[in-house]
């Protein structure tokens, strides 16, 4: 059963098109990795998926409902860890769980009640009375991280989800992204991190300039004897560039 | 030196850029905000013709007003910089001292031109100083006067930054406010409190210029004026530490769950963002000042109390006018991934608002139930009602199509005059009906007064939808400051 869906997906401004007739299925419980190098387009293709940024072209669906007739309903069904987390100042780690809970139908108990779990699990528990503009930025991306997760998502869109985060909230992030696949979530997620890529997710596609250039498995890349890292230098490149003679 | 003259130089050019990227200089109405300055200033050039004269004759009170007036004038730019678009905490990392990084924040409030227009006017007032017994004196101390003026303005924007000393400001205005109160309420000098008006700065400025102990009056002043810098700098090494804290709120929480329904979380989010702009206090403080007018007041008047909410509204333009001056595009962002509809953001802000107003109508309508009985109270409530609906109805269109940036702790800026004039009329429109339907207490009252809560009920509700449908087109496009 297909979870996320794409048809010819496009985005531009103006003449600039960051993102070309994307075609593309996610199945459900699947662990999807979206790579490219920055300003590919894996950010505007996240945008576009859950409601940020309008498509100028194509049609996109999430759990069955689209992107652009019905994007309440998707939302509903999402969670998102935006590239810029999407959080309010002046509001409190714990504020932010709280007010999010209700929007999604959760009772005032069942938000706290979650909120603290999340929060203990992401080690911010001690934190969560601190302001989101005081805290650093890992405390952040946590914090938009437990707000994606406190409605329980059918389908979790996570932005760069290991940058900036200590080792140990780490690896508890992976180990809860394979117990929620697991049980049916799927997960798309964009990374630059291609070790932890590697290990974590079940198939990936490769974006560059705004066209996927590379869709497989992590098991069909292993077999033709490559790493993930081989196929995407293969497809991204690398500039060769001048040497900063003056350094030291 | 270098350093900071780069640093002011990129100021300059991330102020006018504001503008410039906006798509034209009148951005914000600025010229026609020069033009309303300009016609200020005329008129108060005006009056200083008439202080050259009363000097002459060795009156003072116009002179003293005059320099008030200048204080305030000070405190304005410096409480509202919103549009410095690069803060002096992004300069830290910078190998720059705090001397340094102080002066750059000093003179970078330089950069508004209607900064200048201040300290054009500031130093206008030399002019009828010049004609006065004492010139030479009177100019020195005026002089002295500005700079004051300007270090206290920044000492204040400093200081409201930092929570502990917002709080202990805040208490030292109600606590002075109270005791003006009863002061005034006495009736009598008892403590002979007039004579310590003689140790003002504005005092002493025209004493220096009548030739009343001049040296001692500029002494003082300059006196004042050291500790004014030393406490400048001070505040702002204060202000410079309070940004890296990272303090714990536990207490604050609580107000977010008083909030019911769905919505109730951004609700008390708005409500706690509101409460964060300078510009609501100034609704309280005209709210407290007609409860002070209905308790002491021998007969008090209803039309009075119902002048009263109508100001009461006008300092909260900007909440209702501009409600989303005070989110970031990430918080924007978190409104367009939370599984609600533009109708529904609307709702919260203007949920938000009402409950800001109520805080600060609360008290006189309570009084008003009290001095002048349950009706006028009831029918106070039916204004303000009226007067809530036609705000939130001209500023949900406003809040969507001409948004601007506000910040925290400070007074709005940069918003347009002439819409913000426009709804404050628009706005007051219902009350001041009203107001004249409940002097004529002519029959059917009562159902002109239903027909245009429906009515304005209804223009209310087409607001809400006809916002929250543009804010979700236009979303993209709020929040680019």
């Amino acid at each position: 059963m297909t979870e996320i869906e794409m048809h010819g997906l496009t985005k531009r401004f103006g003449d600039f098109a960051a993102v070309l007739n994307l075609h593309l299925q996610v199945p459900k419980g699947a662990i999807f990795g979206f790579l490219g190098p920055n300003g590919s387009g894996k950010s505007t293709t996240v945008k576009m998926l859950t409601g940020l940024l309008k498509p100028t072209a194509g049609e996109a669906f999430i759990a069955g409902a689209s992107i652009l007739s019905s994007p309440l309903e998707v939302k509903k069904k999402i969670g998102v860890l935006p590239e810029d987390l999407a959080l309010f100042d002046s509001l409190t780690i714990w504020e932010h769980l709280s007010m999010s809970g209700p929007v999604y139908g959760l009772t005032r108990q069942e938000t706290e009640k979650r909120g603290e779990q999340l929060l203990n699990y992401l080690d911010l528990w001690h934190s969560r009375h601190t302001y989101v503009d005081r805290a650093s930025y890992g405390m952040k991306k946590k914090c938009s991280l437990a707000m994606a997760l406190l409605h329980n998502p059918q389908v979790l869109f996570l932005d760069e989800p290991f940058e900036g985060i200590d080792p140990v909230s780490s690896r508890n992030i992976k180990d809860l992204l394979v117990l929620m696949a697991g049980k049916g979530i799927t997960v798309f997620l964009t990374s630059h991190i291609l070790e932890v890529v590697e290990r974590l997710v079940g198939s990936f596609a490769i974006i560059v300039s705004g066209e996927i250039v590379c869709s497989q498995t992590i098991e069909e890349t292993l077999r033709s004897g490559q790493t993930l890292e081989d196929l995407f230098f293969k497809h991204v490149g690398r500039q060769r560039v001048e040497e900063l003679e003056w350094v030291g | 030196m270098g350093g900071i003259t780069t640093i002011l130089r990129y100021q300059w050019r991330a102020y006018w850029r504001h503008f410039t990227r906006a798509g034209n200089l009148t951005a914000g109405n600025q010229g026609i905000l020069l033009l309303l300055s300009g016609i200020i200033l005329f008129k108060y050039f005006q009056l200083l013709g008439t202080v050259t004269a009363d000097l002459a004759a060795g009156k003072i009170v116009l002179l003293e007003r005059l320099l008030a007036g200048i204080l305030l004038a000070w405190l304005f730019p410096l409480v509202s910089n919103a549009h410095l678009s690069i803060s002096t905490g992004v300069l830290r990392h910078l190998p720059l001292s705090v001397k340094e990084l102080f002066g750059i924040k000093a003179l970078s409030l330089f950069i508004p031109p209607y900064v200048w227009m201040i300290v054009a006017g500031s130093l206008a007032i030399c002019y009828p100083l010049a004609h006065a017994p004492s010139p030479l004196a009177g100019i020195s101390a005026a002089l002295l006067f500005i700079v004051m003026s300007w270090l206290v303005g920044l000492i204040l924007a400093q200081l409201i930054s930092i929570a502990f000393w917002r709080k202990l400001l805040c208490a030292a205005a109600i606590g002075l406010l109270c005791a003006g109160g009863l002061y005034v309420m006495s009736g009598k000098d008892q403590m002979g409190l007039s004579h310590f008006s003689s140790f003002l700065p504005t005092d002493l400025v025209a004493r220096a210029a009548v030739a009343k102990q001049s040296w001692l009056a500029i002494g003082a002043l300059s006196g004042l004026t050291v500790i004014a810098v030393c406490a400048a700098l001070w505040s702002f090494q204060q202000s410079l530490e309070s940004t890296t804290s990272r303090r714990s709120q536990k207490n604050l929480n609580l107000i977010l769950f008083k909030f019911p329904g769905k919505l109730g979380g951004l609700s008390a989010k708005d409500f706690r963002y509101f409460r964060r702009l300078l510009d609501p206090y100034l609704g309280l403080l005209a709210g407290a000042l007609c409860s002070f007018y209905l308790v002491t007041a021998d007969n008090p008047s209803s039309d009075a109390f119902r002048v009263f909410i109508i100001i009461v509204f006008v300092p909260n333009v900007s909440v209702a006018f501009n409600c989303f001056g005070l989110d970031n595009r990430s918080g924007l962002d978190r409104y367009t991934l939370l599984p609600v509809n533009g109708k529904e953001i609307m709702l919260s802000k203007n949920s938000a608002f009402i409950t800001i107003i109520g805080v600060q109508l609360l008290l006189m309508i309570l009084l008003a139930g009290w001095r002048l009985g349950l009706g006028v109270a009831a029918l106070g409530l039916v204004q303000a009602a009226l007067l809530a609906l036609a705000y939130m109805t001209w500023g949900n269109w406003m809040a969507v199509n001409h948004p601007f940036k506000m910040q925290f702790f400070r007074l709005s800026s940069g918003g347009s005059p002439i819409d913000a004039l426009g709804g404050v009329v628009f706005g007051s429109l219902p009350g001041v009906v009203a107001i004249w339907l409940f002097r004529e207490n002519k029959p059917g009252v009562v159902w002109i007064i239903i027909s245009m809560l429906l009515l304005y009920g209804a223009l209310y509700l087409c607001s809400v939808i006809w916002a929250g449908r543009n804010f979700e087109r236009k979303r993209e496009r709020i929040g680019v400051w």
